[in-house]
């Protein structure tokens, strides 16, 4: 692989320790990894590097991650993933709602870590392209085209409402999306704090979509968040 | 300068003599005129006993001079016919004068003793509402409204305490109130006590060491009570310390070996030794996670600065995320979850809820013998819904059960925790209006239950 073909992510955080430790998994991960301890810092290196990602902790010492999230939002398209402590569903919302497209929470894991920015990056490839007809996770198959939603190869029948609903999960593939995001994709404007409905409905969709084990959940909660649809193996069955 | 109050007790003295002399006029020749002295003496005592010593001199004096002039031969004149009743002009002189005396003294004794009373009753009534008052700004208002009555407007000011001492203000008199140990403050009246008045300033004086006294005595049960207050504090500080330190260096010991024997190049790990070890410490990562969360919230809880949103949330989704988040540390435990069909959502924090859970679950992983299930169950309950999660731990004692839920209470001490899991599960809880509890279900197992109310229909 030339260096050129190497994707190339720019780590934004204070503590020189996290970035250390990125630099290292992100690197041996074969990517090119720049730094940046500012927000400041960070918009610039964007702007004269053009990473293909930013990995972004929320808690910088000048610009705070949201602005920094904004300001690129203005004219990059970059993918985003937030870094933040936990105990801060409200900043995650808020981050996700000024134009990232991912989060973890701190402390994590560095496969959980990898696995959203090769989810991400993809994401960042298919932009502008058309999406493909057929979406799989697992047992799931969703034929775009056709409207058809099956399970196991078991046709299932979902209400508009719930077929919405799923339609915007698999547009996301394996990002997570805020409440209100859901709402405001599914339901319109003026329902993006009706998360009672947005509760009911998931909840429909899972049951037909059939439980799962409690580890590979489709729809995974990401409390105070959102959901996020898994990205799972297709099931071999 | 002759006022009425002052004159009037002089013309009442004339008038009793005119009156005495106008009762003996008709009694002339019936009466032995040196019996008639009788009638004028008891003008003169009457006079004492009313008026005091000064009238009643002049009734003595009148008196003389009216019996010589109406009663003694040659009357109508001063002269006398015979030098005996000289004798008697002495003697009711001396005895009209003595008897002005005595009695006045007595009288003046009577209403001494009364105002003694008075003060004594005013000392009385002022160390009881006193003891009564229960803060200062109490105490200063009662001490004041006593002072008021006697002694005009009242300032008082403390030492310490803000108000500036008004010096110049000379339309007050000001004492000082002194403690046993140092000056307090400063009380001013607008009538002031002059020396001479002597029990005025006795009184004034007794007043102010009593409020002195109460002033202090509650300075001293304050302080004592803010050092009880500090040193309890001091108490928790240290145990949570404590407590902290040690559990934040557990998770951090096996880390640490995992870290330095990966490190070192002579140490030869086997697969299976390196995978055993890595897990471990990853597991041990999420522990100290999880403390330090429940510090956070415990914090937060303490400070009141926990704000809960309660949204509709559904119950299953919530048990089922909090499960996957611990599916690692519960080390394959089984949880059954029983749920009654067309479960309606709950009013909760999602959030908040999920780290109730969790410190449940924990807490029954904890206490509970491995590989026994964990089972949480949820019921309706008219407007709510209840949870509990039940384990096959042994039975707790009453005592055990009565500090379950208070800080840093640990069922037991072979256990790695710092007793903050159910403390904060409560707290939270009671933060979203619910209620949580213990108690030992029909079939012997551990129940730990909160309730949560029902959203309303979407």
């Amino acid at each position: 692989m030339t260096e050129t073909l190497q994707p190339r992510i720019l780590v934004v955080d204070d503590e020189p320790a996290v970035r250390h430790l990125l630099k290292n998994c992100l690197g041996s991960a074969s990517y090119q990894v720049f730094e940046a301890g500012t927000g400041q810092q960070a918009v610039d290196l964007v702007r004269t590097k053009h990473p293909d990602l930013v990995v972004l902790d929320l808690g910088l010492p000048d610009l705070s991650g949201f602005e920094v999230a904004r300001i690129l939002r203005e004219w990059s398209a970059v993918p985003i993933i937030v870094l933040s402590v936990r105990n801060a569903e409200e900043d995650i919302v808020k981050a996700l709602d000024c134009g990232a497209d991912d989060y973890l929470n701190k402390p994590f894991g560095v496969r959980e870590l990898l696995a959203r920015i090769r989810a991400a990056l993809r994401r960042g490839e298919g932009l502008g392209q058309s999406k493909d007809e057929i979406f799989q996770s697992g047992p799931l198959m969703v034929d775009l085209l056709a409207r058809q939603v099956s399970v196991n190869h078991h046709s299932v029948s979902l209400t508009p409402t719930e077929y919405d609903l799923l339609k915007a999960f698999v547009r996301d593939a394996g990002r997570v999306l805020t409440h209100s995001h859901l709402l405001r994709a599914v339901w319109g404007n003026g329902f993006s704090e009706e998360i009672g409905l947005l509760r009911v409905n998931i909840s429909n969709l899972r049951r037909k979509l059939g439980k799962s084990s409690s580890q590979h959940q489709l729809i995974v909660t990401e409390p105070g968040v959102g959901y996020r649809l898994c990205l799972l193996p297709p099931a071999s069955a | 300068m002759l006022t009425w109050p002052t004159v009037r007790p002089y013309l009442f003295a004339i008038l009793l003599v005119g009156f005495a002399t106008l009762v003996g006029e008709p009694l002339r020749g019936i009466l032995n005129p040196t019996n008639k002295v009788m009638l004028y003496l008891a003008a003169v005592v009457t006079t004492a006993y009313f008026w005091g010593r000064g009238p009643s001199n002049l009734a003595a004096v009148l008196s003389v001079l009216a019996f010589n002039v109406f009663f003694v031969p040659p009357t109508f004149t001063f002269a006398v016919q015979d030098w005996e009743y000289l004798i008697t002009f002495l003697g009711l002189l001396l005895t009209g004068l003595l008897v002005s005396q005595l009695t006045a003294i007595a009288k003046q004794q009577a209403i001494s003793a009364q105002a003694r009373e008075e003060d004594a009753l005013t000392l009385l009534a002022l160390s009881r509402d006193l003891a009564k008052a229960e803060t200062e700004e109490e105490l200063l208002t009662t001490a004041g409204q006593h002072l008021d009555r006697r002694f005009g407007e009242i300032r008082i000011s403390l030492k310490g305490k803000g108000e500036q001492l008004p010096e110049k203000e000379s339309s007050y008199q000001w004492h000082k109130l002194k403690g046993p140990t140092q000056e307090l403050g400063q009380v001013g009246l607008t009538q002031p006590t002059s020396p001479r008045d002597q029990r005025r300033s006795q009184l004034l004086e007794a007043i102010l060491n009593q409020v002195s006294a109460a002033l202090e005595r509650r300075a001293f049960s304050e302080k004592a009570q803010q050092t009880e207050l500090l040193e309890a504090s001091e108490e928790l500080h240290r145990a949570l310390l404590n407590s902290i330190s040690h559990d934040l260096r557990i998770p951090l010991v096996s880390i640490r070996g995992a870290l330095t024997s990966l490190e070192d190049r002579d140490i030869n790990l086997s697969d299976e030794a390196r995978h055993s070890l890595l897990a471990n410490a990853l597991s041990e990562t999420d522990r100290l996670n999880r403390l330090v969360g429940n510090l956070l919230q415990m914090t937060r809880l303490e400070s009141g600065h926990l704000t809960v949103k309660a949204i509709p949330c559904d119950l299953e989704d919530l048990i089922v995320t909090t499960l996957a988040s611990l599916h690692d540390h519960l080390l394959g435990r089984e949880v059954e979850v029983t749920l009654p069909p067309e479960l309606p959502l709950v009013l909760a924090d999602y959030v908040l809820i999920q780290q109730v859970l969790t410190n449940l679950l924990e807490n029954a992983h904890k206490y509970s013998p491995a590989g026994q299930p964990v089972e949480i169950a949820t019921r309706l309950l008219g407007d709510g819904i209840e949870v509990e999660i039940l384990d096959c731990g042994d039975p707790l004692d009453e005592e055990h059960q009565a500090c379950l839920f208070q800080r840093f209470q640990r069922g037991r001490t072979d256990h790695p925790g710092t007793g903050l899991g159910l403390s904060i599960a409560k707290g939270l809880v009671e933060a979203h209006g619910g209620q949580a509890g213990y108690r030992r279900s029909k079939d012997h197992r551990n129940g730990f239950f909160f309730t949560l109310s029902k959203a309303e229909e979407v």
